[in-house]
């Protein structure tokens, strides 16, 4: 018994090592495998850092605007509940089932030449397919359930009764909803935005079809990468992986940073107004 | 709310899912079909990508298995707090941060024939990279935290004390997994399992990297469609897509028809 849970241990500890560890680990000795300046020097060409820049930027927009409306579809499904709010629940999973290709090519397919949607969007000076607004789409597209499946349970979680109690107090509609069930959901929203923004960082297989992958145009960091393991640079890619994966990491730092700072704030101004009460 | 706000959100709710999901899913079909059934099912079923479903199909089969023997231990371990419980989950979670593209790299980087373990596996003809076991590795690292992810909610809901009175009762640690733990997990295990199958089937990137896309080698049915879309064989690759995406549909009904099943058992903890 007490061997058997030793092999099994080790058997699971061995796999982690093998499938992650050394793997991730190989990647950060092989990015500066030939020292700091020559790490600097390929994370720094101009083409890598529009390719940053851009990624940054387009996931940014991805995940406020995916947010704001995974808020929406949550509420509606939890909430409000209408007809057919099983077939959407349903819907939201969807492109976390299809396949990144899939999507990408969907979107080519619909925003392309040879749809009526793509036709029409082009005569009035629309282009989608192969610009950033096609990247925009895509990543919206692929990173819908993350938020929706991170806020559903918090709203599921949330305490009715304190949302009755500003009712009875006489608060409006909208304030319950800014003072009461916002700042509830506000470790939920902050997770949302996280998996959005990561997720979005770091998705290939939609983008690269969309894209059409002009550097300094419309490169996002992992087409980058992998163009550069296309031309045998591994050095290079492993650089720009790097910086990926910090630039991820950093997210979820500064993420848990700020919810720890709006907590502490909201501390201080409850026991503020408390301190306030009693002293009258 | 009134009432008013809530017919308002819920419509737009409604039409950006319908404008950014529907619409395009309904368009990939439309497209495959567009010629009707005939160049549809030709280019289904020609020798190239009746290859590249079969190695999706049998990487997926292998990435199954290889996850649910590693997965339910692992998820044991991070719901008991076992000594490194947080270092297990950590790196369980770390996938989902990790790029595909990225996921590959790491893998070709420690495996490929340029590194010392690749080396040494080749020696003793065992190909990683550029072959059949790369991409199933490829596959597991993206897919590993589904199981697991499901799993641990669960068996902290559980509890011991079932499996100490079957301890006490003297049931084997074996027994013991067969009649207290399988039973309860099911619903969560095919869930995961359920979502495992379709990032399998899905995984592109990873894949991309590890394998080479090698036609009729190193081929799956995502890589297919890339290609073909890369080639300008729009026919072939919206095809495959269809079938792919009605794939992803299916498995989709499954897992809706599994939470309902595993009700108060699923996601409730």
């Amino acid at each position: 018994m007490r061997f058997g849970r030793m092999a099994l241990d080790s058997l699971i500890s061995g796999a982690l090592i093998l499938i992650f560890v050394l793997p991730l680990g190989a990647v950060i000795q092989q990015a500066f495998s030939g020292g700091w300046s020559s790490f600097v020097q390929a994370v720094m060409s101009p083409i890598a850092i529009r390719a940053f820049e851009l990624t940054l930027a387009i996931s940014f927009v991805t995940a406020i605007l995916n947010t704001a409306m995974g808020l929406l579809i949550a509420v509606v499904l939890e909430r409000w509940r209408p007809v057919g709010s099983g077939a959407l629940d349903a819907v939201i999973d969807l492109p976390l089932a299809i396949p990144t290709t899939v999507s990408g090519l969907m979107l080519v397919l619909l925003y392309g030449p040879v749809s009526p949607v793509g036709r029409w969007l082009t005569e009035h000076g629309v282009a989608v397919v192969y610009t950033r607004l096609g990247i925009l789409f895509a990543l919206l597209f692929v990173t819908v359930p993350y938020a929706v499946r991170a806020l559903q349970p918090a709203i599921q979680a949330l305490d009715v009764r304190q949302e009755e109690a500003a009712w009875v107090l006489g608060a409006s509609g909208r304030r319950v909803w800014l003072k009461v069930i916002v700042p509830a959901l506000r470790h939920a929203l902050g997770s949302a935005l996280i998996l959005t923004f990561t997720r979005a960082m770091i998705e290939f297989g939609s983008v690269v079809i969309v894209s059409g992958n002009k550097p300094m145009q419309t490169e996002v960091a992992s087409v980058y990468i992998y163009g550069l393991l296309e031309n045998y640079d591994q050095r290079g890619a492993a650089a720009a992986a790097v910086i990926l994966m910090f630039l991820c990491a950093l997210a979820f730092v500064l993420e848990a940073r700020l919810l720890a700072l709006l907590g502490r704030r909201r501390a201080v101004r409850w026991a503020a107004a408390e301190g306030g009460t009693r002293h009258v | 709310m009134s009432k008013v706000w809530t017919v308002v959100g819920t419509s737009i709710a409604y039409v950006w899912l319908l404008l950014l999901v529907g619409v395009p899913f309904a368009a990939v079909l439309v497209g495959a079909l567009a010629g009707g059934w005939g160049p549809f099912w030709q280019s289904v079923t020609s020798q190239e990508a009746l290859f590249a479903l079969r190695m999706t199909g049998e990487i997926t089969g292998v990435t199954l298995l290889v996850n649910l023997v590693l997965g339910l231990p692992m998820a044991f371990w991070i719901a008991r707090r076992a000594p490194g419980w947080r270092m297990v989950q950590w790196l369980v979670e770390l996938p989902l941060s990790v790029s595909p593209v990225v996921a590959g790299l790491a893998l070709i980087v420690v495996y490929g024939p340029n590194a010392f373990i690749g080396a040494f596996l080749l020696h003793i003809h065992v190909k990683v990279a550029f072959a059949f076991p790369g991409m199933v590795l490829a596959t597991i690292f993206v897919t590993l935290p589904f199981i697991v992810h499901e799993t641990v909610p669960a068996i902290r809901a559980i509890g011991d004390t079932q499996e100490q009175a079957a301890y006490v009762l003297g049931a084997s640690p074996w027994r013991t997994l067969w009649r207290v733990w399988l039973p309860q997990l099911k619903w969560s295990i095919l869930y995961g399992l359920a979502l495992t199958t379709a990032r399998s089937l899905g995984e592109f990137g990873a894949v991309l990297v590890v394998s080479g896309s090698i036609v009729m080698v190193t081929e799956t049915a995502t890589l297919f469609v890339y290609q073909a879309s890369v080639n300008n064989e729009m026919q072939a690759a919206y095809a495959v897509s269809a079938l792919l995406a009605l794939a992803s549909f299916a498995l989709i009904l499954l897992l809706q028809f599994l939470k309902r099943a595993g009700g108060r058992n699923l996601r409730d903890h």
